[in-house]
Parts: structure tokens; sequence; C-alpha cells
């Protein structure tokens, strides 16, 4: 064996970067030759010193800054299909003329929301229970191997609109309200981190949607957000503490009960997790018309099309109906959730 | 993009950001600069009074604390009180030990109002020791400008598997910054954080009955009509004689406690170059909806070390999901010899 060690992961999130690296003893000399797929983009490449690409996919290097190692950082595609092995070649030639080949598979996948039904009608009942009954529900499943953050972007031109329930809008706003005040104290003590704080308030109180634009601005501020707590481990205590003051604060106008009620709400079965899962539509005796797009991102921050969502609801009395209750999830053709 | 070789590798390079790597390996070199800056100082003014044996140069990464020690033998002895002077920063710690019986000499170095100073008739001629000097890493992207770090974001989720392994990499970007002309730079405990999802183990595993329990007494605690709040109480009085009637609060405490890092830290394994250091709840976006108090992840601190003989590691993070979701079983007392036997008896049946 001529490598001592050569590490590619067996999977990535579609759309991720891929790292590998390969490592051998400093007093052999090495040609190496690595075949990627054409739809993988070279990031970049460590410690390499004279490289050749050829086709975009065959990269061969025989000089190297320091011996004994060579990494890279590739990008691997988003694909149609929702799960798929590719394979990377890597051929290593000593001075010797001893060769060494290997091959790696990576198993690449991603969510894939499906909506199998939408009914055309939705009728909401109240049981004796207080409890909201909703015939009909829209049909959704993820046939991917992915966690898929999924949300309603209500169109303008829909009747009925998403707010948030009266007592958890006013949590929400009075949380912001006086998270931001302690993070300016934060923010005096710690003005190398200002700029990232500003962002976060920003994005905390304006609720961006998920979607690829909305997406993109919440990927920077988290991304941010993630190195510079591993980076000043002080920094990130003080910042900890400040959120958790600001949610004692108002522990009186959401329950540590309601959290967690709402918390539940949000993890439908099947790898779905629910943005604002609290939000409810205000429906009366009089059909209206509910118009949006079912949005879904996945943990690495890529976003899919969106699916169109059309149907009119009603109730018997007036109430309030939870989002979260006019979506069921179906797995092997039978309702989960 | 579509390449042969010659020319069309030359402007795939530009493309690949060669140009880019070029300005990399700048920032790294700038980056490396000025915290040896402080060190080749150290050895410059030194080198008149001392034997230099060694030197070595080790950034703690948690601390972001760069600690340099340089081995070093008195050249001649000195009976009245005479001291080496640095003038070029206040170090956060120093330390002089003498090799032999490994000695701290805490009296033969002072740190002064602009740096530090070792006082040379405190010390023995022809004898060995090793002096440490540790300074802050004011710059939050040092490490950035040294390693690639690439966070695997999720992992295929099959339902069989009690275990989730999620794959760490680390690997330095530009191997040669690190080679000093005496020494080499070394990176100790460079962290590698993992968010793993645990919110799917615990909606599948909290009883239905106790999140009605829940929704009831969170619909009564609101203002509404008194026939609405007639009906909540009937439905709260027969939920009562149900089995978590009371004790909400207690279950969630009990639940709070296992994303705590003391008990979260049990399910998982850190394997091969790493090693674990920390858990906390998870920050990512998702984990904010609607209100950072339950998380849907745990983040996982891991840590290795990188250096000119071990460039790139790698290991693997071991999620035990199957012992998290037993543990949160217990909470809700939920009897697994039961839950088997209804599955047999429905099995049975079909």
């Amino acid at each position: 064996m001529i490598l001592n060690r050569l590490f590619v992961p067996s999977n990535c999130l579609q759309g991720g970067e891929l790292p590998i690296h390969l490592l051998w003893s400093r007093d052999k000399i090495l040609k190496i030759h690595i075949e990627i797929p054409k739809s993988f983009e070279i990031l970049r490449i460590n410690n390499g010193e004279d490289f050749q690409i050829q086709e975009n996919c065959i990269i061969n290097v025989s000089k190297f800054e320091e011996n004994g190692f060579l990494g890279m950082i590739l990008k691997t595609p988003q694909l149609p299909q929702p799960s798929i092995d590719e394979t990377i070649i890597f051929e290593i030639i000593d001075s010797n003329g001893e060769r060494q080949v290997e091959k790696r598979y990576v198993h690449l996948f991603r969510p894939l929301i499906k909506v199998i039904s939408v009914p055309n009608q939705m009728m909401v009942k109240k049981e004796s229970n207080q409890e909201c009954l909703v015939n009909n529900r829209i049909l959704i499943n993820n046939e991917g191997e992915g966690i898929a953050v999924i949300g309603f972007k209500v169109l303008e031109d829909s009747q009925l609109k998403i707010v948030e329930p009266k007592g958890t809008e006013q949590f929400a706003k009075s949380f912001w309200s006086d998270w931001s005040l302690e993070l300016e104290e934060i923010k005096s003590m710690y003005p190398d981190h200002a700029t990232l704080i500003n962002n976060l308030v920003l994005l905390g109180t304006s609720h961006p949607q998920l979607d690829a634009s909305g997406m993109k601005k919440v990927k920077e501020v988290f991304e941010q957000l993630r190195n510079e707590l591993m980076n000043d481990l002080v920094f990130a205590e003080d910042f900890i503490k400040s959120s958790v003051v600001a949610y004692m604060k108002n522990l009186h106008i959401i329950t540590e009960l309601e959290s967690f009620v709402t918390y539940l709400k949000s993890i439908e079965s099947n790898r779905i997790i629910l943005d604002n899962p609290i939000g409810v539509l205000k429906i009366g005796r009089e059909q209206k018309k509910f118009k949006a797009e079912l949005t879904t991102v996945d943990l690495g921050y890529n976003s899919y099309p969106p699916i169109p969502i059309e149907l009119k609801l009603s109730a018997e009395d007036d109430c309030e109906v939870p989002i979260h209750k006019i979506l069921a999830v179906v797995q092997n053709n039978m309702v989960i959730k | 993009m579509s390449i042969d070789s010659g020319v069309a590798d030359t402007a795939l390079k530009a493309a690949l950001g060669v140009g880019a790597s070029a300005a990399g390996k700048e920032f790294a070199e700038r980056a490396i600069k000025s915290i040896v800056k402080k060190a080749d100082s150290v050895e410059q003014i030194f080198r008149d009074d001392f034997k230099i044996d060694g030197q070595e140069m080790t950034v703690l990464c948690p601390e972001s604390i760069q600690k340099f020690s340089i081995a070093l033998t008195p050249k001649t002895s000195h009976l009245l009180p005479k001291s080496v002077k640095f003038s070029y920063g206040v170090p956060i710690r120093i330390e002089i030990r003498q090799v032999m019986g490994l000695l701290n000499l805490s009296d033969a170095v002072e740190i002064t109002a602009n740096g530090f100073k070792v006082k040379l008739n405190k010390l023995n001629p022809g004898e060995l020791y090793i002096l440490d000097v540790e300074y802050h890493i004011d710059d939050h992207r040092f490490l950035d400008s040294l390693v690639d770090r690439t966070f695997p974001r999720d992992v295929p989720h099959t339902s069989d598997e009690s275990i989730r392994q999620y794959e760490m990499s680390a690997q330095l970007k530009h191997l040669s910054v690190l080679k000093q002309k005496y020494y080499n730079v070394n990176l100790r405990d460079v962290d590698f954080t993992v968010d793993i999802a645990v919110h799917q183990d615990v909606k599948t595993t909290v009883p239905g009955i106790f999140r009605q329990q829940l929704e009831t007494l969170v619909e009564f605690s609101k203002k509404k009509g008194r026939s609405e709040k007639f009906k909540l109480m009937m439905r709260s009085l027969q939920l009562q004689n149900q089995k978590y009637a009371g004790k909400e609060l207690d279950i969630l405490e009990n639940l709070h406690e296992l994303f705590t890092p003391m008990k979260f830290k049990r399910f998982v394994d850190v394997l091969k170059d790493f090693h674990y250091s920390d858990c906390m709840r998870g920050s990512d976006f998702y984990d904010t909806l609607p209100f950072p108090t339950w998380p849907k992840s745990m983040k996982i601190v891991s840590r290795t070390d990188l250096n000119l003989e071990r460039p790139a590691a790698d290991g693997v993070l071991a999620y035990n999901h199957a012992d998290f979701v037993s543990e949160i079983e217990k909470v809700f007392n939920i009897d697994k010899n039961s839950k088997m036997k209804k599955k047999d008896s429905k099995m049975q049946n079909k």
C-alpha cells in the first residue's frame, strides 16, 4: 500500500461540500491521478503545487508544497434524483512504478417533498373538547433521506393569511425586544461581533421567508454565528446567557408547557420540520381561498422549487386552525400523523 | 466547463480560483506572521545570553492562545541582579522550568508593564531550562485561514439504524506556512462541531395522551369564554384519570435534563482522530422555530490536533439515538415489554 490514509466521506447532502484527503510517508515521491464525477465542482486543492485538470473531472498532481499530503474540497451538485451513488477513482503511482488504485463511493442524498394530494375544499369542525378537526388534509411525504424544513409562503391574492395566535405574537415581539436590549450590552462588550449581532436581530424581527433569497440571508447569518461562537468561547457564553435572560423575562407570556407543545407541533413525522407551526388560519362559515406555495429547505440551506397549494376552507363556527393541522404526512400509503 | 490541457488548464486554474487560493495563502501567511513575530523577537533578544536548544510554537485553539516554548541554556553566571527584558507585549502567562527535576522557578521570571523579564542571576549556566510564554490571539479568523473544516449538515435517515454516524474531517489549507525557520507551528485541539438532529426522536416517543393533556392545559390557561372554559375543564377532568395527570411540569423538567451536556454526552461517541469535548443545544436556524427553548438539534464539539506531521484528520461521531429514545421512554414510564407485546399481538392478528 502506497498511501497511509485515504479519506472520502461515504455520504453527503446534495449541494454540500465534500472533503477528501490523502496521506503518505514523506520519503515517497508520488504522482496522483483522480477522477471525479463531471457534475462535481472543484472548490479547493490544498497542498498541491503543480496540478492539471482535464475535462473538468480528471485531476493530476505531481508536486506538493510539502510532501506527504494532498487535500481537496469538492462541491456536490443538487440532482434530480433524491439519492444516488457517485464514484471517485484514485490512481497513485510512486517513483518505483508501484501502483495503487482505489474506488470510493459517495452516497448523495437530499429531501424530496411530494404533495400527494390537495383537496379542493377543507371543512373544519370544532369538537366538544375544543379540538379542531380537519377533514381532507393536504397529504405530503418526504421521499428523500434528508431532513426538510417546510413552510407556507402565502400569495398576494390569497383570501386567507397565516397569522400568529395572539399570545405567541406577543411573546415573540417581547422576547426579541428584550433580547435586542441584552444584545446591545453584549455589543458594547464585544465590538468585534457587532455586525453579527445587528444581522441576527434584523433576522429575528423580520422572519424571512424560506425561499432562495430568504435562505441566503439566513445561511450567511447563521454560518457567521457558528464561526464566531466557535472561535470566541467567552463571547459564546455571554451570548447564550443573554438569550436565556430574555426568555425567562417573558416566561409569563408563554408557559413552559406551551413551548413544549409548540416544539412538538413543529416536528412532523418522516424527517419533516415545519417552519412557523403555530401560525393559524382564521376561518369562518364563509368559504375562503387559501393560495400559497409550499417551500422546502434542507439543513444545508439549499432551497427547492416551491409547490403551489390552492384550496378553499370553511368552518362550522369561527375558529383559528393551526397550520400544522391542515397537513398530514403519508408513508407507505398510511397517514402517520 | 469543458477543459483539455495546456492553455485551457491555465484558464481553469484561474477559474478554480488559484488566484483566490494564492490570496488565501497570503492571508494564512499573514495570520501566522502575526503570531510568530513575538516568538521570533523573543528568540533574537535571548540569543546573546542563552544558547537556544530548541523551539516550539503551539496554538491552543479553544483558548485562542499561542504558546511559545524555548529550550535555553544560560551562557554565563551572574551574581549581581541582571535581567533580559522583552518589551513587545504583556503575556497572559510566563513560566520557566529547570528540565532536571522539572522545577518551576517562579521567581526567575516577572511580568512587566509592557512585557516580561527573565532574571539571569536566578539561573545556573550550563543548566537546561524551558521558557513558556503565552499570548492571546486576537484575530478570530485565525483558525479559518489555516484549516478547512467541512461539517456534515445531515446524514441519510434510515429507520432501522439505532446509531447514526457523522463523518468529520479537518485539513490544513496551506501546509508550508506552518514551517518556520527553527520550529514548526502546531495546532492543538482544533474544534469541530456537528449538529445532530434529535427532534424526530422526541416527537415519536412522546405519548399522544401526554400531548393532549398539555394542549388542554395550555388552552385552559388562555383567556376564553365561560362555555369554552367549561368544555376544557370537562376534558381536563377526563384526562385527570390518565397516566400523566398532575406530573406535567416534572416530566418536562426530566426531559429538559436529557438535553444537558452531562446527560446527552452519554449518547454520543467520538472515534478515530477526534476526541469529544463538549455538547450544547443547537443554534441553527430551524432550532429557533418558533422559540429557542426545546432543541431540534444538539451541537457536539470534538477536537483534534493538526501539524506538519499530521496535516489532516478524520473521525466519526456516533449518535446512539435508540438509547436516547429509551431514556425518553423512561421519563414517560413507557414499558418496553408491553410495547413489544402489543406489537406482537398486532402482527398475530394480521
